[in-house]
């Protein structure tokens, strides 16, 4: 399963009530271990509401005060979002999220109210558009998706693999721009339509981008820019 | 440590949204170039009429350009190359204006009338121009002599503005 | 001292690009100095955001584009990268049919016939010459163009005449729609987003850190007045020697006049060579601007501070924007109207990246103690609704006044 899949489909309470859609997926480190980096991240909690500029913003920090009016209007749209726990839900079909609960037995807290061991990471904020930077700091694409691994028995799902390249983007995209992407990016790589993964033991660090403990070339993205550098920039003198 | 890090993911199908926005946008641009480019036809007098304003202004514009070109070719102030070149332009915007104004049908027997008052002023002046232009390129000499009825012209051209615009 | 001197004047020169030279000649001479006002705006308004792109780019070594996916998200930065990658590729094509207009003034040899050598060139310039040293060449040589201001000054001692026709409405014979089309064009050739994408992916590229901010900002507070002085000037030219005879502007070939009548063939070249130098940087500027918007939406290496070849797509972008410009002026279209389009689309796209960077340059994860401050917030936010009010306007306002006709 990918992020993809679960932000932005619909939540659907134990009486069958639509109660919006996910916006965000909280995620916390406490999983099995996943080599370089540690205890893996699971999935914690989905935040209902719309992940657009509000969301995005980072007005719910404290100590952003923006443009005045920027910051009331965004502020509001973010206000009062609610969040469903991982073990409250029921099942996931196609394109929806069925709960246990009720709406009105839903909570609010905040990302830093939940009491936790082990470290608390926002994908759509924190994780998901982030720029991965090898240990040479060459850029080596973003992170466009995140592969989650659905466990048995209740367990939390595990985020496995950061999928990057225009084919994990395309379905960010989604609709018409997105389907072409897709296409454009199946054809520059021989017919494949399937996105590149990068295995979560291959990151270092997150902080304001994700650091990687392989170098780029070793990285799926990396043929794209080898067919260009070995077909076209290579043949022009003074590269 | 080239651990197993790279594998590939069996993909899905991006969500379909419908079309629309791609036509919009598709009649859009359509809509602006077409309308950024035609003269349509004119129906009214006073539509013919405002064409008939807009293509004196037009070449007024032309021919005060040459005007200028010329003086500053024969003394000195200009290259020979870059005049020419003005000049050029000048009668491409003043027979421009010519044509688009003579392919438009006159819709009745006043605009005929305005028709006739302006034509004959718009084609001496294209006349005039063509005839800088090649004594430009042969950079021969006293252009200000060959421009010098772009004057009168001109300014029979403003009133024709002045009066029905 | 001298490097801030310098940076100043780099700023100056390379401040006009065609789409400056167009609109201001154009507004000039059909309007007089009634929209020079929209210059001043511009100016501010331009200032203000490369302002804080390069502070934003300082204080989180992040780039424009890479800042606007992050906020945006994919889908709205995807159609964000469109619409400016489309407008980047359009203004590209302006700035080599500009330079191939200069070249035809000069021999008289037809315009097309420079398109594809001018390419040739720009690209050549971008491959073997160092960032920094291209900026200051072209830059410098762009100075020239102050030869304006003395025209001016000659044909209209005193400035009287000109500052006759400032104002604030359209004349009697032309309407509102107009005059606010034509407003829009300014704004769009004095805020051009390329410059944006430009000076923060420069930013970035230099490796600024928080100790250059002052110096930089001396750059932008006063170079870019000072390039905006010189696009009055150019109004001016044409609103004294053109407007009182009903002339309009169409051709860079009349652009020239003002300059020719008041110094002769001495004031030509040095305008000749400041034109070129001018619309050369801007067309370099905008060839990588495709390349830094692209690359950092994507996530790919990019910049001229590695090797091309370990920023190959960042490369192939760039050689590809100015294959893509060559081919569109090939086209045979004039390249003023280009110009006209460039510039008109430049400023309704220009909330899309202004809004994200504004919120970044308030947050202080990322600008540490360097946030805006309340004043400048205010301002800032004036100017975003001001974009906006622009970007809804424009496509209207081009139906209705036939793109200025």
């Amino acid at each position: 399963m990918r992020l993809a899949d679960l932000i932005d489909s619909r939540i659907v309470d134990a009486d069958g009530r639509d109660i919006g859609r996910v916006g965000d997926v909280w995620l916390i480190q406490n999983g099995p271990p996943i080599g370089v980096f540690g205890a893996a991240l699971t999935v914690d909690a989905l935040v209902i509401g719309r992940f657009g500029l509000a969301s995005r913003a980072g007005y719910e920090r404290e100590g952003v005060r923006g443009p005045a009016p920027i910051a009331w209007y965004l502020r509001r749209r973010t206000a009062h979002r609610q969040v469903v726990r991982w073990s409250d839900v029921l099942a996931i079909e196609e394109g929806r999220i069925r709960l246990r609960l009720r709406e009105g037995d839903l909570g609010r807290p905040s990302i830093e109210d939940v009491r936790t061991t082990g470290r608390r990471v926002s994908a759509g904020l924190e994780l998901l558009d982030r720029q991965l930077v090898d240990p040479d700091g060459m850029m080596a694409g973003k992170v466009d998706d995140l592969a989650i691994e659905l466990k048995d028995g209740g367990a939390p799902p595990v985020v496995t693999e950061i999928l990057a390249g225009p084919g994990a983007l395309a379905r960010r995209i989604g609709g018409t721009p997105g389907a072409w992407l897709a296409s454009v990016d199946a054809r520059l790589r021989g017919g494949s339509r399937d996105p590149a993964a990068i295995s979560f033991g291959v990151v270092a660090r997150i902080d304001d981008h994700v650091t990687l403990t392989v170098s780029r070339e070793e990285v799926a993205t990396f043929g794209f820019e080898e067919w260009v550098r070995d077909h076209v920039i290579e043949k022009i003198p003074g590269s | 440590m080239r651990a197993n890090a790279i594998r590939e993911l069996p993909g899905g199908t991006p969500r379909q949204r419908r079309g629309r926005s791609r036509t919009a946008s598709g009649l859009l641009i359509t809509l602006l170039l077409v309308s950024a480019a035609c003269t349509g036809p004119a129906r009214t007098t006073s539509a013919y009429q405002s064409k008939a304003v807009d293509t004196a202004d037009e070449v007024v514009s032309a021919s005060r350009t040459v005007l200028l070109a010329a003086q500053l070719g024969d003394e000195g102030r200009s290259f020979a190359p870059t005049i020419s070149v003005t000049v050029a332009d000048a009668e491409t915007d003043a027979e421009t204006a010519r044509d688009a104004f003579t392919s438009v049908q006159p819709p009745n027997a006043e605009s005929d009338n305005l028709r006739a008052a302006l034509l004959p002023t718009v084609q001496d002046a294209c006349d005039v121009i063509g005839e800088v232009r090649i004594a430009a390129r042969r950079a021969d000499g006293d252009l200000s002599q060959v421009a010098a009825p772009l004057g009168q012209l001109a300014d029979e051209l403003d009133a024709f503005s002045t009066r029905y615009g | 001292m001298f490097e801030i001197f310098l940076g100043i004047l780099t700023a100056f020169g390379g401040f006009v690009d065609i789409g400056d030279l167009v609109a201001n000649s154009e507004t000039g001479a059909r309007f007089g100095m009634r929209l020079a006002w929209v210059v001043v705006v511009g100016v501010i308004g331009i200032v203000i955001f490369a302002e804080m792109a390069g502070r934003v780019a300082t204080m989180s070594k992040r780039p424009v584009f890479d800042i606007v996916r992050e906020r945006l998200g994919a889908r709205w930065a995807f159609v964000n990268l469109g619409a400016s990658f489309f407008i980047n590729l359009l203004t590209v094509a302006a700035e080599i049919g500009g330079l191939a207009l200069v070249i035809e003034l000069v021999t008289g040899l037809n315009y097309l016939l420079w398109v594809p050598l001018l390419g040739i060139a720009v690209w050549i310039v971008l491959w073997k010459l160092r960032f920094s040293l291209m900026e200051k060449v072209f830059g410098l040589s762009g100075l020239t163009l102050i030869v304006t201001l003395f025209a001016l000054w000659r044909l209209d001692p005193g400035l009287h005449r000109t500052v006759q026709t400032v104002g604030f409405a359209p004349p009697a014979s032309e309407g509102w729609a107009v005059y606010a089309f034509f407003a829009i064009a300014l704004l769009g050739a004095a805020m051009t987003p390329y410059e944006v994408f430009f000076f923060s992916s420069g930013a970035v590229e230099d490796h600024w850190t928080p100790k250059d901010l002052m110096v930089n900002r001396l750059n932008v507070y006063m170079g870019f007045p000072l390039g905006g002085i010189l696009s009055l000037a150019i109004m001016g030219a044409a609103a004294v020697v053109f407007e009182p005879h009903g002339v309009s502007l169409s051709h860079l070939s009349q652009v020239t006049l003002p300059v020719s009548l008041a110094f002769g063939k001495i004031g030509l070249v040095l305008l000749l060579y400041g034109m070129f130098a001018a619309i050369f940087s801007a067309a370099l500027e905008t060839a990588l601007s495709a390349g830094y918007t692209m690359s950092q939406f994507f996530g790919w290496q990019w910049g001229t501070f590695v090797k091309p070849r370990e920023a190959a797509r960042f490369h192939l972008v760039v050689v590809g924007s100015i294959v893509v410009g060559v081919l569109i002026a090939l086209t045979t279209i004039d390249p003023i109207l280009i110009t006209e389009y460039s510039i008109v689309l430049a400023a309704a796209a220009l909330p899309l990246t202004y809004l994200p960077i504004l919120i970044v340059a308030n947050d202080p994860m990322y600008m540490k103690d360097k946030v805006n401050s309340r004043p400048l917030n205010a301002i800032a936010f004036v100017f975003f609704v001001l974009l906006v009010i622009v970007s809804v306007a424009t496509i209207p306002l081009m139906i209705i006044t036939k793109a200025g006709a």
